[in-house]
């Protein structure tokens, strides 16, 4: 019982690591999304993508914090 | 020609913002000879309180005025200022919990503290309060309201 705690506590760990590290590939990997196109309402790519992170990354950090505070 | 919107507006604002400011002052009262109740309001900041420091830390004159000024001025190369605000919140998630517990343990005050504690180098520590002191005009600080750079709470908000 004891060893599936830890295994289930380290594939926790490993899932809050992604959640956390996930914002920073997407957003400082900057050749990824510096297009105009798709535009959204006119809004070029590179424009609502960021601001889509904004709440992706939110999201992604209350996900971890729920994860954590479990553990 | 007075434009009596935005003047009675800013009148609003600014007896409300004094008002606030006196009720404060008053509003549990700590010794201010003792350095944590001048710079970390006696580390005694709950929640909300503490959602608003890093809000206001966040959203001040560099937010409203210098990054506003550099895309007109350079274009998108001012955008830096969206990543840094979203990859910031995952590294304080990290990262603060922690610092917060070894500077309430070690009853450090300062970033500088810590780190003069923790790389057993004045010289950094020193580099360290310099800068914050160089940053200290725009993020507008004041006794009792310590930024994101000082440790500033008793209770954990996470």
């Amino acid at each position: 019982m004891s060893t599936n705690d830890t295994k289930n506590n380290r594939s926790r760990r490993a899932i809050v690591l992604v959640l956390l590290v996930a914002p920073f590939i997407g957003t400082l990997w900057v050749s990824t999304y510096n297009h105009v196109a798709p535009d959204f309402a006119g809004i070029p790519f590179f424009y609502w993508y960021l601001f889509l992170w904004v709440l992706i990354s939110a999201v992604l950090t209350l996900v971890a914090y729920l994860l954590t505070r479990r553990a | 020609m007075v434009n009596w919107t935005a003047l009675t507006i800013f009148i609003i604002l600014f007896a409300v913002v004094t008002a606030i400011g006196f009720f404060a002052a008053r509003w549990r009262r700590g010794d201010l000879n003792h350095l944590n109740e001048w710079g970390l309001g006696g580390r005694t900041f709950g929640t909300v309180v503490t959602w608003f420091l890093l809000g206001s830390d966040l959203y001040t004159a560099y937010t409203f005025i210098a990054i506003p000024a550099l895309v007109f001025g350079a274009g998108a190369i001012g955008f830096f200022a969206v990543p840094y605000t979203i990859i910031i919140y995952p590294f304080a998630f990290v990262v603060m919990p922690r610092l917060w517990s070894v500077a309430r343990k070690h009853n450090y005050i300062t970033a500088a503290d810590f780190v003069r504690a923790r790389f057993d180098s004045r010289w950094l520590a020193l580099a360290v309060a310099f800068t914050g002191i160089i940053y200290r005009p725009t993020t507008r600080r004041y006794p009792g309201r310590p930024g994101i750079h000082g440790i500033n709470r008793n209770r954990a908000p996470w």
